[in-house]
Order: structure tokens, then sequence, then C-alpha cells
């Protein structure tokens, strides 16, 4: 009776293997559609929310500092998702979203990057906001397109 | 006069205690996700908080005896030590994700200084004024502050939301398509975030501190902080949600930092909005770090049956120093935890969510002893209190099994 306790257990440990070993040779690893549908709102969330700092940055409502720490976090956030594009391999299908995404990331964290480096350059944030505004729409039809 | 005075006192103190991180985060992500669908889960939480709270403020000045101390004696020990570790668990995520929220505020004026600097101002400035200032300070100064975030409400109107629509999220209603998950995960959390158990162990003990008593009409405080604190507190809440969906809704922002629930007032009301904004918040999460480190601190020493209090009769006679030493515990295991680089609005998420499985360990025995005629005599619960209890626990036992898979689910709400 009780000899057959350690071996339920050996054997759930081998079942957890195995599935851990079919798991990773069959997709784990490579973003799925999920995956890049969540990468793509969140690029169009990071360049939306730019957008509309730049915004207030373009009209001077805005301190430095606030302007400098939110375009930091939204770059980040941006370059982070453009990394995870260029990085992971994906899914059959969704290649050509996953690199029209890592353009989108690179973009954006490039534009808050120079308005980071200028917060209170008006025309600059002008510039910034109509750059993000069309690279919010782009996230969002790549998006839309899976 | 005097006693009118003490309520409104009261009620503005609970109305501007009433928003946390939690609130903050959950609010505004529910409403830039989803618009005004969410509003009707604003009512249902702070419903739920008032009943609760008015149930612990009771039984507090009727039998001298807060939450945890109730719990225990109804529960028994395991059942309680139990809830205890739960609840210990959830007040340190609670108090780091509050010390990381001020630390995050600071850093919208201070943004070249080093966050790690800016989470070391935040906890020794709390912990300085928790030390020099007697509980009444504590509670009126940080409650006061954070009825700056009125702006809030301001902002909503100011925005010319449409007022059909917001009335139509009042209207309970079941959310279908392929975001059925995430707008479920909102609902949990808007709901839970009103309702976490640090409140009502701060607002029992607080009852106990300040020495209520029915005889010098208390229990017409209590009904008056709780009822109507909390619900215009809520008015917060939907203000949050209001803002959220009427700046972040229609182009998509999906909320992950406290600067984009700034960004809200600030885009309202510029400079000024963003300095009223900053304050407000940081008087309301600092007030929350406040009331999580002492609900840590009572939840301990009365389970121990230790000595307890920040009154001025506990600090004169140096007759609490566990419970002292167990708040400044807190802070600092909250500290150690903001310097691993977790992020706070992560750690209030998932605190949140944490909380609501601790919530019905907490709350039944609540309902219990305040129903029960052998310990309330004429002040039990009434028909109302009774239904609403259980009717509470029930939708808090669903909420309970479903909070963490959700969580998982929905990778914390972000799809």
């Amino acid at each position: 009776m009780y000899r057959d306790r350690p071996l339920s257990l050996w054997r759930v440990a081998i079942l957890i293997l195995a599935a851990v070993s079919i798991a990773s040779l069959t997709g784990c690893g490579r973003l799925d559609k999920d995956a890049v549908s969540t990468d793509l709102k969140t690029l169009q969330s990071a360049t939306a929310e730019g957008m509309l700092v730049a915004g207030q940055a373009a009209r001077s409502r805005a301190p430095a500092d606030f302007i400098e720490i939110r375009t930091a976090e939204l770059s980040k956030q941006a370059q982070d998702v453009a990394d995870s594009f260029a990085e992971t391999p994906t899914e059959h299908g969704f290649q050509d979203a996953a690199t029209r995404g890592n353009d989108i990331g690179n973009r954006a964290s490039e534009l808050l990057d120079s308005l980071h480096s200028d917060p209170g350059n008006s025309d600059l944030a002008t510039n910034v906001t109509h750059e993000l505004q069309t690279l919010s729409d782009q996230a969002s039809a790549a998006e839309e397109s899976l | 006069m005097k006693k009118i005075l003490q309520i409104a006192l009261g009620v503005v103190a609970a109305l501007g205690g009433f928003v946390d991180i939690g609130e903050l985060v959950f609010n505004t992500q529910a409403g830039a996700a989803f618009g005004y669908q969410l509003l009707w889960t604003v009512p249902i939480g702070v419903v739920g908080i008032a009943t609760y709270a008015e149930m612990c403020g009771r039984v507090a000045t009727i039998t001298k005896r807060p939450v945890f101390d109730v719990v225990r004696q109804r529960l028994g020990f395991g059942p309680g030590l139990i809830t205890l570790i739960a609840s210990e668990a959830i007040n340190i995520l609670t108090v780091a994700a509050e010390v990381g929220g001020i630390a995050l505020v600071l850093q919208l004026y201070f943004a070249d200084l080093p966050f790690r600097v800016l989470l070391l101002i935040a906890a020794v400035a709390i912990i300085f004024f928790v030390w020099v200032l007697p509980f009444e300070g504590i509670e009126r100064i940080f409650g006061y502050g954070g009825l700056l975030l009125i702006v809030y409400i301001v902002a909503a109107v100011h925005l010319h939301p449409d007022w059909g629509s917001v009335a139509g999220g009042f209207v309970p209603h079941w959310q279908t398509g392929e975001n059925t998950l995430i707008y479920w995960y909102f609902a949990v959390g808007v709901i839970a975030a009103a309702m976490v158990p640090y409140e009502v162990y701060f607002y029992s003990s607080g009852a106990v501190e300040e020495g209520w008593e029915e005889e010098q009409g208390d229990l017409m405080v209590n009904k008056a902080n709780a009822i109507l604190g909390f619900a215009l507190g809520g008015v917060f809440s939907v203000a949050l949600i209001i803002v959220a969906a009427v700046l972040f809704h229609p182009v998509g922002v999906n909320p992950e930092f406290l600067g984009t629930v700034a960004l809200g007032s600030q885009i309202s009301f510029g400079q000024t909005g963003l300095l009223l904004a900053a304050l407000g918040m940081m008087f309301a999460i600092g007030g929350a770090a406040v009331e999580g480190s002492f609900a840590g601190a009572y939840a301990f020493a009365q389970f121990l049956g230790w000595e307890w209090g920040k009154s001025k009769h506990a600090k004169h006679s140096r007759r609490a120093p566990g419970f002292t030493s167990a708040w400044v515990l807190l802070f600092v295991l909250a500290f150690l935890i903001d310097l691993t680089g977790a992020n706070p609005v992560l750690i209030t998420e998932y605190a949140v969510v944490m909380a609501v499985v601790a919530l019905p360990l907490t709350y039944l025995p609540v309902l219990l002893i305040a129903r029960d005629e052998r310990y309330m005599g004429e002040h039990r619960n009434g028909r109302l209190a009774d239904a609403l209890g259980f009717l509470y626990l029930g939708l808090l036992a669903i909420v309970s099994v479903v909070a963490l898979p959700l969580l998982f689910a929905t990778n914390h709400g972000s799809g």
C-alpha cells in the first residue's frame, strides 16, 4: 500500500517533464496570435499615450520633469515590444505583423527619446505628436489585421 | 453642534481616505478599457464596504473589540492563524504598492533623482510622520489632503461626458465578445479595490483607539462615517472612470503607469491640474500606506494578545512596543520589496486580487458577531444589515474563487 506512494510521485514528475518537453518542441517560445495581438495593443497604447503627452508638451502645459518621466517610461515600453518582436520567432502567418510591430516600436521609442532629451521644444513636440498618431493608427491596423 | 462637527470631520476624513493606489489604478484602467461600462461595479463595492465598515465600527463600539480580535474568537486559533498569515502577506504587498506609489508620484516632479532615492524618501517621510503625529492627526491630515483628488470630479464634469452613457454604465450588464474575461477581471478588481480588508481593520481599531462610546452617540458617528464617507468616496471612483473613459478609451490607451492617472487631470487643467492630482495622490496613497501598515500591526498584536495602539495613552506609557515594531517592520519589508525593482502598479494589482481571496475569512466573523444578540444586545444587526451582510458574503465567496484564475487568464488585464 505505502510502496505505491513514491511510484505515483515519480509518475507525476515524469508526466510533468514530458508535458514540458512536448510544449517546448511544439511552438512554446514562439509568439502565437494572442501574443502578437497583445504586443501590438501595448504598442498602440504606448504610442497613443505618447501622443497625448507630446500634445501637452507642444502647448507647454506640463512641467519638463513630467514630460521627461512619461516619455522615458513610454519609450521603454515601446522598445521592449520592438525587441520582443525582433528576438522571438512567431508562429506561421504572423511574421509580417511582427516585423511591422518591430518597426513601429523602434520608431516610437526613437521619437519619445528625442522629446525626453528636449522636453521644452514645442516644435519638436508638435512633430512627435503627429508622427505618434500615425504610428498608433498603424499599430491598431496591424492588430486588427490578425 | 460639537457632535455634528465631529461627524462632518469624520466623514471628510473617510471620504479623503477612501482612495488608494488600487482605486486609482483599477478605476482608471476600467474606464480606459471599457468606457463607462463598468460604472455599475462602483456602487456594489461602496455598499459592500459601507455595510461591513458600519458593522465593524458598531461591534468595536459595543464590545470594545476590533476586527481581528473577533476573527480569532469566532474562527478559533487555526483558521485565525491562516487569516492572520494571509492578511499580513496582503498588508505587506499593499504597503509596498503604496510606498512605491508615493515614489512614483514624486518622480513626476523629480525625474532626475534615481527611483531608489525617491523610494527611500517616501518610506522615511511616512515613518517620520506616523511616529510624530497622534492618531487623530494622521487620520485627518492624510484624509483631508486626499480631498485634493476632487480635481478628478471637477475634471469629469469639465470634460463634458455623454451623461446618458454615464447613466447607462450604472446598469449592471453582461459583457460578451473577445474581451469578456478582461471585463470581469476589472469588474472584480474595482469591487475588490473598494473592499480591501485593511480598511476595516484600520477602521474598527481606530474606533477603539478613539474610545467610541455608545452613550456619547458614537454609533451615529460610526453610521455617518461608514455610509456617507464611503459613499462620497465612491464618487472619486466614478470620476476616475469617467475621466479615463473620455480621454483614454477613444484613443486606446491602456494605463500601466501611475503617471497616466495624473495625465487625466493634467490634460484637463494643465500644470495646476497636475499639481493638485499629484498632491492628492500623495496624501491618499500615503494615508493608505499608513492604514495598511497599522492594519498589519493591529492584526498581529491583537492576534497575539499584545498591547496595541497609537493613542496618546499607549504612546506616552510606552505600552505598545510590539505594535510599534510591527508597523515599522512592515514599512521596512515593503521598502525591501520595492527595492527589488518590482513595478508598484503590478504589485497593486496582485495585492488587490489576492485580498479578495481573504475577504470572506475577514467578513464572516464580523457578520456573525454583529448579528449575535449575546454580544451586541439591542444593537445587533437589523434586517437590512443582515440581508446586505449575507448577500455580500455570497458575492465575495464567488469573487474569491474567480479572482485568481481571472488574474492569470487575462495576464492581469493586459489580454
